[in-house]
């Protein structure tokens, strides 16, 4: 190859590659810029969302948040419904999903293809009905309610995520645990459990996550004392905007902040890339 | 018998999933579906006689029609963007060479993520609104002030924002699973770097471009929280229709309709338009 090519490969590449960066650098701007603006306006001490520049900074909003029993009930309901979920979404799905990367057999595709249709099947939709299937089933106890239909939405995430960890996990260890004389449940609680650690981690964030957000479904199943944190925030929204909404979001935040650390922690980002595309 | 034995065991390994999904999964969604094809007979009770009144009703309001439509444009409008903004971050993520910038560019993008979804209409709420930034800096620069919000592009513009990480997330692995040496190949027979992208890069990363499309199309399709709060009520979409209308009357014939078209609408872009274009399998 001569060396004219050569250079001019090198040169393309370079001019590529600092558009790229530009890109990249605007693109980092454009996702962080409305998160920081909220943060700043959530500091505002005005009854308002006035301009940014005319903001008198206080703890005002924060205090009226944090004396608010109306949100921290809110958040309060929104943890226990997420926690609660999550874990019956893990122990459910690991069985499931062990079976699922562990053997073949008649039917498995169908069952792959049936556990993943709540993530394709609208909030409102699944929302609507499940407002109908309760009143009918006369469950009224509303908690109860909401934290099916969260079962029910973050089991699709749960699963993929735990397929894919179990699929990354290396079986030859737990056979060697069997042939050692162990019985499979005990492989797997002293074996495989301790290896899908990191990935059983990853899919409670994921799940929690998704609960957390959810506004869609839950909406249609709330009553007046059982709410979850989000229903409560977009209620303050049919009024008129103030920056409590944004304290509230602030908070939503920190905590979305403190789970992509830890998942980054526990399972690396890396490879949370590969079972998000999984999805699809 | 062993055999049969351990089928049985791995049937019931996946019973607890399979209940909870048939119960109270596909039972309330079935249920709703028959219920939209009898009439309506006041709050949560539907008459007798079947009949496709429902959905004749829904495509003869032209209220709804008309939301129908526009739930479609936004939809594609604002998937087909996000798209396009995510392929060169998708492309970075996967070939970048500086571990440092790629690795601030994947956190960002998995923050943005996990963000919720009420936080990320009120940051644009903030930028549009009548003293968001955009009018700030246009008053500032002695222009009019213009009016963003509660507007079709108010909510497109929400909705690029809230998808964007997943079209990412879903390009990023085509793009890594391209043999570099095929690129290599076309610069050295002489095609320049614009045309190997076109005619290298871009089609072997197509199942990823669709699969990040479906999955826009999906989410946006069933937008909730964006239209209420950038849309301010005079943008809905067909899943606050159904939220505001049908639920304060609990009208489930026709609320039911309105849902399937919803589902459905996301089903045919799911599975009709988007899944012969790619090849990639859940497990």
């Amino acid at each position: 190859m001569t060396h004219e090519l050569v250079a001019h490969f090198k040169l393309a590449k370079k001019v590529r590659n600092i558009f790229l960066e530009l890109y990249v650098l605007l693109a980092i701007f454009y996702i962080v810029f409305p998160i920081l603006l909220l943060i700043v306006t959530s500091f505002d001490s005005r009854g308002y969302i006035g301009d940014i520049l005319s903001i008198i900074p206080s703890l005002r909003w924060y205090n009226e948040f944090i004396g608010s029993s109306f949100f921290i009930n809110g958040i309060l309901t929104s943890f226990f419904v997420g926690i609660t979920a999550t874990v019956l979404s893990l122990i459910v799905g690991l069985s499931f999903a062990y079976v699922i990367v562990r053997y073949d057999f008649p039917g498995k595709s169908i069952l792959i293809e049936t556990s993943m249709a709540p993530a394709v099947v609208p909030g409102v939709t699944l929302g609507f009905a499940l407002l109908y299937f309760f009143a009918r089933l006369g469950s009224h106890l509303t908690i109860l309610n909401i934290i099916i239909a969260h079962l029910i939405i973050t089991l699709p995430y749960a699963l993929r995520t735990l397929i894919a960890t179990l699929e990354g996990f290396d079986i030859s260890i737990e056979e060697a645990a069997l042939v050692l004389g162990a019985t499979r449940l005990r492989a797997f609680l002293e074996v495989t459990l301790p290896n899908i650690k990191s990935g059983i981690i990853a899919a409670a964030i994921f799940s929690f996550a998704i609960s957390l957000d959810d506004v869609a479904v839950t909406a249609f199943l709330t009553d007046v004392y059982t709410y979850t944190f989000p229903v409560a925030l977009l209620t303050t929204f049919r009024r008129a905007i103030s920056p409590i909404a944004a304290v509230g979001c602030s908070v939503l935040i920190v905590i979305a902040l403190c789970m992509v650390c830890a998942i980054d922690k526990s399972y690396g980002l890396e490879r949370f890339v590969g079972i998000y595309a999984r999805r699809s | 018998m062993h055999g049969t034995l351990n089928l049985i065991r791995r049937y019931i390994l996946c019973l607890p999933a399979l209940i909870i999904l048939i119960f109270f999964f596909a039972a309330p969604i079935f249920q709703i579906f028959i219920m939209s094809f009898h009439p309506y007979k006041g709050p949560m009770e539907v008459g007798e006689k079947f009949t496709f009144e429902n959905y004749i009703s829904i495509f003869t309001r032209s209220y709804l029609v008309n939301c129908i439509i526009r739930t479609i444009r936004i939809a594609a409008c604002s998937s087909i963007v996000a798209v396009i903004m995510a392929y060169p971050l998708s492309y970075y993520i996967a070939k970048a060479t500086s571990s440092i910038r790629r690795k601030i560019l994947l956190f960002t993008i998995f923050f943005c993520f996990f963000n919720s979804t009420i936080g990320r209409g009120l940051s644009w709420y903030l930028i549009l609104g009548s003293k968001g930034i955009i009018n700030l800096i246009l008053t500032s620069l002695g222009m009019q002030e213009i009016r963003i919000l509660h507007s079709e592009l108010a909510v497109e513009i929400g909705l690029v924002y809230v998808i964007l990480p997943f079209a990412v997330l879903s390009i990023v692995p085509s793009i890594q699973k391209i043999d570099p040496s095929l690129r290599e190949s076309a610069l050295i027979l002489g095609a320049n770097e614009f045309k190997t992208f076109i005619h290298v890069t871009l089609p072997l990363s197509l199942p990823g471009i669709s699969a990040a499309l479906s999955t826009c199309l999906a989410i946006t399709l069933a937008a909730f929280v964006i239209p209420m709060i950038l849309g301010g009520g005079l943008v809905d979409m067909l899943s606050n229709i159904i939220y505001i209308r049908m639920k304060a009357v609990l009208n489930f014939a026709l609320g039911g309709a309105l849902s399937f078209v919803l589902l459905a609408a996301s089903l045919i872009t799911m599975y009709v338009i988007i899944l012969p274009l790619r090849k990639v399998k859940w497990t």
